[in-house]
């Protein structure tokens, strides 16, 4: 039950979405989401629909793979469309009637906003592995070490946190097994038994987890990993020409986006 | 009294997917009350998911779990009970340790049984005597003790349900020789004092040839051979053909006979090995 989590997941292809620089990647998912919200009218988000699903064409994403990631967020969705449904003023649809013509098109803007904006971040961890998207991430924070910020030992963490998450799920999975066979409870009982039914799984969980931690630690260092300091990488990363062309294509965009708005289209 | 039957047993993972696979296909089998059963089969052949199924922890895709003529599956209450009938050591089984002292670790199963003080202290006690916890250790952290002395302490914390039938998946893994020697122990005393039905998974071949009735061989989801040591490890060329190994004496005396030493095809222990070895030269002397 748990391992239907999706969480970051990767799906390896060869696509020219797949083989851009995470780096180009990053700044893309950046300008897409500040184009999205420039969108105000049906032609404005006519165009980023029309993009977003042109970029998931071009990376052979299922779209029922998209539709897992949008899936967790069902609540949000519909709680926002009711909201914006029966709370806009204008013409009711029928007379007397608290449903009007304006709040159905907000919902449907609002909706389309979400699942948009959903769907493009998704797009980025669907095509991009943790480990390219940790390293993209450290070479664009790279001038904020200036100042003092650890950025190789945040990305590093990131890394480290993305690889532990499957192996924690499998193992809680396990614990809860070997606790269900010793007749532990976790489905019925008041809110407060629940609560303490899960410390036979979270305690040995936490021990295990940090017993992991510490082992890992001491097979980084014996490996002599001395933080970010003069580490040199086995895969350089080089932004190409389609990097560059990616990018003009983004920043046209975003122009676009902004010129549609002016135009309140 | 506890007899398990199981039939035509499937388990399909992740039906209807691209990720569909089946794990254990078709698996009828009958462990008769009191037997020492073990269950070997590389990593993937569904041992562990076959012995999952007969606690009711997983449900089957197809086919009938049944103790005593009692499908386990069929209601919620059933399935629960089932799990106090059956007790299932998990592999590494050191993990599952969580209270504050050894005594509530020990305690955990009965008091989820809701049995009274009484009756849960006596149980505590009397498993903690069958895996050898010395009572010393009662009130020590579980987290703080050996390896091998945890894997005991996780072992009585099952056996302290008095089950019917005792499961262990990988009992001795990761021990040394000592721990390992002292496990099977552990385990034949509490199924000699109980009666109970005892099925072991295990790599180790050798363990297996000393302790088990019948081995059952699973390979590819399904059962590949059945039957007593003597029946399966005669076998050997198979068992290396589904990739196990045999016993260490089993392997010596196919060596030995191929150089024309003449050996039974019985010889899989040590011992046997040995009086094998000592009646071929005795007949070449006289």
């Amino acid at each position: 039950m748990l391992k239907d989590i999706t969480l970051g997941q990767y799906f390896p292809g060869d696509t020219i979405i797949h083989r851009l620089d995470a780096r180009t990647k990053i700044i893309l998912v950046v300008i897409y989401i500040v184009a999205l919200f420039q969108a105000k009218g049906w032609i404005g988000y006519a165009v980023v629909t029309g993009a977003t699903l042109l970029c998931m064409t071009l990376s052979k994403i299922k779209p029922s793979a998209m539709f897992k990631g949008v899936k967790p967020m069902l609540v949000i969705i519909v709680l926002t469309a009711a909201l914006n449904i029966f709370y806009t003023q204008g013409t009711p649809i029928r007379p007397g009637w608290i449903i009007t013509w304006e709040g159905i098109a907000r919902a449907v803007q609002m909706v389309l906003r979400i699942v948009l904006l959903i769907s493009g971040t998704f797009l980025l961890t669907y095509t991009t592995s943790p480990i390219d998207l940790t390293d993209g991430l450290e070479l664009l924070l790279n001038p904020l070490k200036k100042i003092g910020v650890p950025v190789h030992e945040m990305t590093m963490m990131m890394s480290m946190a993305l690889r532990f998450i499957p192996t924690l799920i499998q193992e809680t999975d396990k614990i809860m097994s070997a606790q269900k066979a010793r007749g532990a409870d976790f489905e019925t009982g008041s809110l407060a038994q629940r609560a303490k039914a899960l410390l036979p799984i979270l305690v040995p969980l936490f021990v295990s987890a940090f017993k992991r931690a510490d082992e890992l630690a001491v097979a980084m260092e014996s490996r002599c990993y001395h933080g970010g300091e003069g580490r040199t990488r086995m895969k350089q990363i080089k932004m190409c020409t389609r990097d560059y062309i990616a990018l003009a294509l983004g920043f046209a965009f975003l122009a676009l986006m902004i010129a549609l708005k002016r135009l309140g289209l | 009294m506890a007899e398990i039957i199981t039939e035509n047993l499937t388990h399909v993972f992740s039906p209807d997917t691209p990720f569909e696979k089946a794990a254990i296909r078709d698996v009828s089998l009958c462990i008769p009350q009191g037997q020492f059963a073990a269950l070997i089969g590389h990593t993937g052949s569904g041992k562990s998911t076959f012995i999952q199924h007969l606690n009711a922890l997983l449900q089957p895709t197809k086919g009938r779990v049944l103790l005593d003529g009692q499908d386990i599956n069929k209601d919620k209450y059933t399935r629960r009970d089932v799990k106090w009938k059956v007790g299932l050591v998990f592999q590494y089984p050191e993990y599952q340790l969580f209270e504050e002292t050894v005594y509530r670790d020990i305690a955990f199963g009965p008091t989820n049984m809701k049995l009274g003080k009484i009756e849960i202290d006596e149980r505590v006690r009397e498993a903690a005597a069958f895996t050898g916890v010395e009572e010393e250790l009662f009130e020590r952290s579980p987290l703080e003790l050996s390896g091998g002395q945890k894997r005991r302490i996780a072992i009585a914390g099952v056996i302290a349900m008095r089950p019917e039938v005792l499961i262990l998946d990988e009992p001795t893994a990761g021990l040394d020789p000592a721990g390992c020697a002292q496990i099977l122990e552990n385990v034949r005393n509490y199924r000699e004092k109980s009666g109970a039905t005892v099925l072991i998974v295990s790599h180790s071949m050798d363990d297996v040839a000393r302790i088990a009735e019948r081995i059952i061989v699973f390979d590819h989801g399904g059962v590949a051979m059945d039957g007593t040591p003597v029946e399966v490890f005669s076998r050997s060329h198979e068992l290396m053909e589904i990739g196990l190994n045999v016993p260490k004496a089993a392997e010596l005396a196919v060596a030995l006979r191929k150089r024309n030493i003449p050996l039974p095809e019985s010889v899989f222990t040590h011992e046997q090995l040995i009086a094998a070895l000592l009646a071929v030269r005795e007949g070449k002397t006289c």
